[in-house]
């Protein structure tokens, strides 16, 4: 009896384990390298995927000194960002998101493709079943979109609400929270615990930086500025406390 | 006489509506600045520089990794983060992204992808280049959109940044 119950609290204890590695702040990593949502350039596995303005590029890093340059994708067009969601890469682009399935890491294939009605500057991330996506509208400082889309069904993404936002750049995932660099707006803070209707918590702005992408490594979370980073502690996910800048 | 004076309104009608695209005047644009590619491809490493233009990031183990839009990588230590360090200055000329695996970076010089060992973050080394792996788009328009830019011209060597200027009629947008 004591045998099971045994063989019973380690499936638990490898269950939880799993669920907490399964990409619990939604960041866009792999390993222990972390990237912020604007990034171009990601690894995964054994492979490196760049994204040049229109195709998607497979490189095998087995040796991580000497890619070996695999095969290329045609994608579509204004190609921007690119993001690891389980074993799918999400590429945004000025009008669409695309998913593709890395199941095979070395041909990537096309699961499905989301449509904006409205184009924009467009990084994306996800966690969960559910995707953020922010799209800044062109010219400067004309506003855009917090784009919540429900990806439960990969085959069939659809958009299930939007913010309005003010100048919005990267974005990440922290458990409840969800951050948005707004440029020169500073930083939104929303409260995800409806994952797929997060509702605007609070703006950090006193700290005068043009806030563009973000990274969240456990506690901290390091956000990248015109001329710099700031660092914040979120040990408390939706009260992200300063802790320094570094500039010039 | 009527007769012709009709067809010549018409004639400046049409014309005035396909010269209308064209006639943006002088406006705020982006002119491609063009440099040697020689030069160009000599990576470096350096004693930390200010970050002015700040880019893109990417943390491995202690170590951020942020890019200095079209001139390389700052290394910065986070091992406190109430005092983070700006460690030393990797130049990669026409430098944009940046991605890492175990100790190795990986960036873009120009349209050149290159590996960088970071190990000894004190001691980089160039890798590898893998030439024309990385067709990056600021090689073909600035990474500004919503603006107007003076379409490049190959012929007058590679594109290696964009500066603001005023421009009449510029032909390129995004």
């Amino acid at each position: 009896m004591n045998k099971y119950i045994t063989i019973l609290l380690f499936y638990c204890c490898t269950f939880l384990a799993c669920e907490k590695s399964s990409d619990a702040t939604g960041s866009n990593s792999s390993g222990s390298v972390s990237n912020g949502s604007l990034t171009r350039f990601i690894t995964y596995n054994n492979n490196l995927y760049l994204v040049d303005n229109s195709s998607l590029k497979v490189f095998s890093i087995s040796n991580p000194s000497l890619p070996v340059f695999i095969k290329s994708v045609g994608v579509g067009f204004n190609i921007e960002t690119i993001f690891v969601y389980k074993d799918k890469l999400l590429i945004g682009s000025n009008n669409s998101i695309f998913i593709y399935s890395v199941a095979n890491a070395d041909n990537p294939t096309l699961v499905s493709q989301f449509n904006y009605f409205i184009p924009g500057r467009d990084p994306v991330v996800a966690i969960d079943s559910v995707a953020y996506s922010t799209t800044r509208n062109f010219g400067t400082n004309n506003g855009g979109n917090l784009n919540v889309i429900n990806i439960k069904d990969l085959n069939n993404p659809r958009q299930v609400s939007g913010i309005q936002l003010e100048n919005p750049y990267g974005l990440a995932i922290n458990g409840n929270a969800l951050y948005v660099c707004e440029g020169t707006n500073g930083l939104k803070v929303f409260n995800r615990t409806n994952a797929f209707n997060p509702v605007f918590n609070k703006s950090i702005t006193n700290l005068n930086e043009t806030f563009y992408d973000i990274i969240i490594d456990g506690n901290l979370m390091i956000c990248y500025i015109k001329s710099g980073i700031v660092l914040f502690d979120v040990s408390i996910v939706l009260s992200p406390v300063y802790i320094s800048t570094l500039k010039n | 006489m009527y007769r012709y004076g009709l067809l010549i309104l018409c004639s400046i009608t049409i014309l005035s509506c396909w010269d209308k695209p064209k006639s943006i005047g002088v406006v705020d644009a982006y002119k491609p600045i063009y440099g040697n590619s020689a030069e160009l491809k000599v990576i470096s490493q350096k004693p930390a520089q200010p970050i002015v233009s700040g880019g893109k990031i990417a943390k491995s183990g202690q170590i951020l990794y942020q890019v200095e839009e079209g001139k390389g990588i700052h290394i910065i230590d986070l091992s406190n983060p109430t005092v983070p360090v700006n460690k030393s200055f990797i130049s990669i000329p026409l430098c944009n992204e940046v991605t890492l695996k175990s100790n190795f970076l990986y960036s873009n010089n120009g349209i050149d992808l290159v590996v960088l060992n970071v190990s000894n973050i004190n001691a980089v080394t160039l890798s590898t280049r893998l030439e024309n792996a990385f067709p990056s788009p600021t090689v073909y328009f600035p990474p500004q959109t919503g603006v107007y830019f003076e379409c490049p011209d190959p012929s007058k060597g590679i594109v290696i940044g964009w500066e603001l200027t005023k421009i009449n009629n510029p032909k390129c947008s995004r």
